[in-house]
């Protein structure tokens, strides 16, 4: 739209001389008795980009003093209003609280009046469509919810009436974005709630695809809450419209996306929880495959939902007997037993599975000196020794530790006092401790060699504002940071993959409050045929890799392998090569899990 | 009327009218009304508590700190703002050693601006050497002062009440500031133990108030208490205060606060500290408009509870906590983190849900509803306002209020 003015500086109402030389160089004035031809829409946007929002208020005032010349009334009404609500939008990005508090019930009162003049003498376009988002947005700021609801629902009309007639999504998706940018969850799940149906009447099968589309954008750019409300109605759809078998295996990726992963947090644990609930509230518990129901159950543990997560891994225990996750599982469940419910007897009998059903296991180690600590800490010296001798004949990792307890029951000494003091606390019948505590590690599940943060809270509720002064005191295993001091965060590596327990202790007065948690490492191992680091040139040689102990994202890792600077072209977790030279060659292994890069190197000789 | 009859009619209305002008005390009292809700009233006009506690302590000086003795007099700068926001009342926790100072803010703020002051005597427990309540000779001390102070101040025009003691009564589960004597000790239950420390402390805040009540009739007495915690062993022991003040932080509404109030002790309660800092632990930076959120919607569930509301009309009014930064807090003892604005949480509140992830999420050194910035302005830290006190400004002042009807906009 093109604007003809004459300006006559007699006639102008500028407040400030700027913006007379403004007008002159948008216009490509030479002096004010001429005639100019200006563009309103790119001087509008020009001023807006420029947050010169009063300027361009006085400039549309003059236009408007220029009625009956061509010029487009209801465009100077529509930049007026976004002009309005452009310049408070930015007076609250700048939290200039005093100007936004002078001009907010003025130009609310002028934006909704003109809005509606304008929505309700024109017909459904981009510039009505943007005026009710203006009206909408000038009952927000007045906090008139019901006006605000209902300018709201005028908007999502216009939406549908201008998506059905131009055959174009587009202005959905421009609305949602602003809504999605404004933290406007419950209109956003309104407005795709009405996208929905309108998708599902005019795009059929392809509808529900779109809505993915949009969802994995929101998904990748990290507006996890947006994903939610629009995978909510993605879901619905893929219920309403695919068949048992895909509508299950959509929904588990899903979970899959949201869930806690151990190595990385999870983007949403709750809405993943929320999935899992309904794939078994609709098909059954029987629904989740092997991978996810252990999933679920590790998620609920994320969630510190202790009692569901037992639940669900002893579903689990009974639905895959066979499974080679058994092992973690039942260590999982002696550790939720012991320091969430302090079920020490129950939390014995899992360690003692595992050390007795799967001795092979990599948790084998951990769970038979666990359960030997609790029966010498019961007084069954017999059973523990009997245990704790397995454990010094395999010399393995806690031959050492089992060494010192056998010492101590032959001895008749009491069981070393940070270790009994564990259990006593944890099978403490009575807590009368008024402190809250929480302890996790970052991340859950790491690697060897890998920076783990463990931080811990302790706030006593009965001291309300006043919190006393605590002492911190870290037991456990702490890793290569041995003593962490008076500390509610520290950081620190581990050498051995295993699950390493670690408890944090809050003192004040005769007050303690104690939490354990566990957290998991791994070690990503490179193996060569017989373990061997010498092989004959020209030979074959296979290398393969794992994550040990496994783990259920082993499947989603990305391999790659070097000799020396060279990569090999291979994308899987073994390969063969033959060394025609003989010498030392670096095997390096790169293994992208969840974005986590754990790197390994080898040297194999090659010998004649 | 003769000449003389005159002058000694003029003599009259001088004496009775400008005499009373210059001499004139304030009443401040509490009245029940017949629905049983509870009124304040100075010089029998209802008064609202609308209020913040006043501690400006300027960036890089501590709480050991006398703002009263600052001679920039930040109190004229922030009187000028409180009142333009429609404060009627602050709330200083403590006079200080420097009475005479403190007398003069108070009156300054009272003839200036109209502001009114709750004067708070915390006990001593949070002096050093500690408090112990047990001992008859640290009471009698701490008797002494008060009294000392209310005689000081009874007269001082713009007090409103008296406020004695600063959340004492989380002292009773002896973990913060503990204090106990033998026949303490010697008891078995840790129950046992806290009992009886409430019985000792409220007794003693009850004797207080008998002594101020002869002293200065003319000024309520406030029990300072945190929480509702010990309320009931104050409503056995500590009768004769005149109504509760109480600190409480309970997220957006107060939830079941003024019920409790009414079960445990059918007294009036001023909310002498209720806010939201500024600061968001999750997202680890300032946050305004979560404070502002949250303290609109306190204000308006201490409204809903006043005299004549839909609520339980026991509340009397609040005070926000507080009026400015104070960035000495995190450390007392760390000299160059007072001009530091740290952002270390001190406490958790998990009802403050935009930051309640943080685990502990009370950011004490950003509470005010003003900001202080290092550059200085009439001789104290720049004032800037906060989003809260822009929108508390529309509740509390008449000339900002919104309109009721938006008729206008339809």
């Amino acid at each position: 739209m093109k604007v003809y003015k004459r300006m006559g500086l007699n006639r102008i109402r500028f407040l400030t001389g700027g913006i007379i030389l403004c007008l002159m160089i948008f216009a490509g004035l030479s002096g004010p008795q001429a005639a100019y031809s200006l563009d309103l829409k790119s001087q509008a946007e020009d001023f807006l980009r420029q947050e010169r929002f009063a300027d361009l208020l006085d400039f549309l005032d003059i236009l408007r003093m220029e009625k009956g010349k061509d010029i487009a009334e209801l465009q100077i009404e529509y930049y007026s209003v976004l002009a309005k609500s452009k310049y408070l939008d930015y007076l609250e990005q700048k939290e200039d609280w005093e100007n936004y508090y002078n001009h907010v019930d003025l130009f609310n009162a002028e934006i909704i009046k003109s809005a509606k003049d304008f929505v309700g003498n024109n017909p459904a376009s981009l510039e009505t469509i943007d005026m009710q988002y203006l009206a909408w947005k000038a009952y927000i700021r007045d906090e008139e919810t019901a006006s605000a609801e209902e300018a709201f629902n005028r908007l999502i009309d216009l939406v549908i009436a201008y998506t059905e007639e131009n055959a174009d999504t587009a202005v959905f998706q421009e609305i949602a974005e602003r809504l999605s940018n404004e933290g406007r969850v419950r209109q956003l799940n309104k407005l795709f709630e009405s996208y929905k149906e309108f998708l599902a009447e005019n795009a059929g099968s392809d509808s529900i695809e779109r809505l993915g589309v949009i969802a994995e954008e929101y998904f990748k750019k990290d507006k996890i809450e947006t994903a939610i409300v629009i995978y909510g109605h993605y879901i619905d759809l893929v219920l309403r419209q695919y068949s048992q078998a895909k509508a299950q295996l959509v929904l588990n990726d899903l979970a899959g996306k949201f869930r806690e992963h151990g190595f990385t947090p999870a983007k949403d644990a709750d809405f993943a929880e929320k999935i899992y609930e309904l794939i078994t509230q609709k098909f059954g518990r029987d629904a989740l495959g092997e991978e996810a129901l252990f999933a679920r159950g590790y998620n609920l543990e994320s969630l510190n939902i202790y009692d569901r997560a037992q639940e669900e891994y002893k579903y689990f225990v009974k639905k895959f007997p066979e499974s080679v996750f058994l092992p973690e599982v039942y260590t999982r469940l002696a550790i939720i037993n012991l320091y969430s419910f302090g079920q020490i007897d129950i939390a014995q009998m899992f360690f003692q599975k595992v050390a007795d059903d799967f001795s092979n296991s990599p948790y084998a180690p951990f769970c038979t000196y666990n359960a030997a600590m609790i029966l010498q800490w019961q007084s069954e010296d017999e059973l523990a020794s009997r245990l704790y001798s397995i454990l010094l004949a395999s010399g393995g990792l806690f031959s050492e530790a089992a060494k010192d307890r056998l010492d101590e029951i032959k001895n008749k000494q009491k069981m070393d006092e940070d270790l009994r003091y564990v259990l006593e606390y944890l099978s403490a019948t009575e807590d009368s401790s008024t402190i809250m505590m929480t302890l996790q590690s970052r991340p859950q599940r790491a690697f060897v060699g890998e920076k783990v943060i463990w931080s811990a809270t302790a706030q006593d509720f009965s001291s309300g504002t006043v919190q006393p002064s605590f002492t911190y005191e870290w037991s456990g295993d702490t890793g290569s940071n041995d003593d962490p001091g008076n500390t509610a965060k520290f950081s620190t590596t581990y050498t051995k993959a295993l699950p390493h327990l670690v408890c944090f202790s809050a003192l004040v007065a005769q007050t303690q409050g104690m939490i354990c948690r566990a957290l998991w490492v791994h070690e990503l191992k490179v193996k060569t045929p017989d373990n061997t680091m010498s092989f004959k040139a020209g030979v074959p040689v296979e290398f393969s890799a794992e994550v040990f102990p496994r783990s259920i994202e082993d499947k989603g890792i990305l391999w790659q392998w070097k000799i020396g600077a060279e990569a090999v072209d291979v994308k899987g977790n073994k390969f063969l090569h033959s060394f025609d030279v003989p010498g030392r060659y670096e095997i390096e292994l790169t293994a992208n899990i969840l974005g986590i890069r754990i790197l390994k190197k080898i040297n194999v000789d090659i010998v004649e | 009327m003769t000449v003389r009859k005159l002058v000694v009619f003029l003599m009259i209305f001088l004496a009775a009218g400008c005499g009373r002008t210059k001499e004139k005390k304030d009443k401040v009292s509490i009245k029940q009304l017949e629905n049983g809700h509870y009124q304040l009233l100075v010089n029998k006009e209802p008064y609202v508590v609308k209020g913040v506690c006043y501690s400006p302590v300027p960036i890089g000086k501590s709480h050991a700190f006398n703002f009263m003795c600052d001679p920039a007099k930040p109190w004229i700068v922030d009187g000028k703002l409180m009142r333009d926001m429609g404060v009627n009342t602050i709330r200083l926790y403590l006079p200080g050693e420097e009475l005479d100072f403190c007398k003069s803010m108070i009156e300054e703020l009272y003839t200036l601006y109209g502001i009114r002051t709750i004067l708070g005597h915390t006990l001593g427990f949070w002096d050093y050497p500690p408090a112990n309540y047990a001992d008859p000779e640290f009471r009698d001390e701490i008797t002494a002062d008060v009294v000392k102070v209310v005689n000081y101040f009874k007269d001082t025009p713009g007090l409103l009440m008296w406020n004695l003691g600063n959340e004492n009564n989380y002292s009773f589960d002896g973990r913060l500031n503990p204090w106990s004597s033998d026949e303490i000790d010697a008891l078995q239950s840790f129950n046992d133990k806290r009992k009886a420390r409430a019985k000792i402390y409220y007794s003693f805040v009850n004797d207080l108030a008998k002594k101020i009540k002869k002293i200065d009739p003319a000024h309520p007495v406030a029990l300072g208490n945190g929480e509702t915690v010990g309320l009931k062993s104050a409503a056995k022991y500590c009768p004769d205060v005149d109504l509760i003040g109480a600190i409480v932080y309970r997220g957006k509404v107060f939830g079941s606060f003024f019920k409790e109030v009414k079960r445990k002790f059918d007294k009036p309660v001023v909310l002498t500290e209720f806010g939201c800092d500024a600061y968001n632990m999750v997202k680890q930076r300032e946050d305004q408009r979560n404070q502002a959120k949250f303290l609109k919607s306190q204000w308006l569930d201490i409204k809903k509870n006043m005299a004549n509301s839909e609520g339980m009309g026991n509340c009397l009014g609040g005070v926000i906590f507080e009026w400015t930064d104070e960035w000495w807090k995190t450390s007392d003892s760390d000299r160059d983190s007072w001009s530091v604005h740290d952002a270390l949480a001190g406490w958790g509140m998990g009802a403050y849900a935009f930051d309640a992830k943080a685990g502990k999420n009370m950011n004490e050194e950003w509470f005010g509803i003003v900001a202080l910035s290092p550059e200085l302005e009439n001789g104290i830290n720049k004032r800037t306002p906060r989003k809260a006190y822009y929108v508390l400004r529309q509740l509390w002042n008449e000339k900002y209020k919104k309109e009721e009807s938006k008729s206008a906009k339809q």
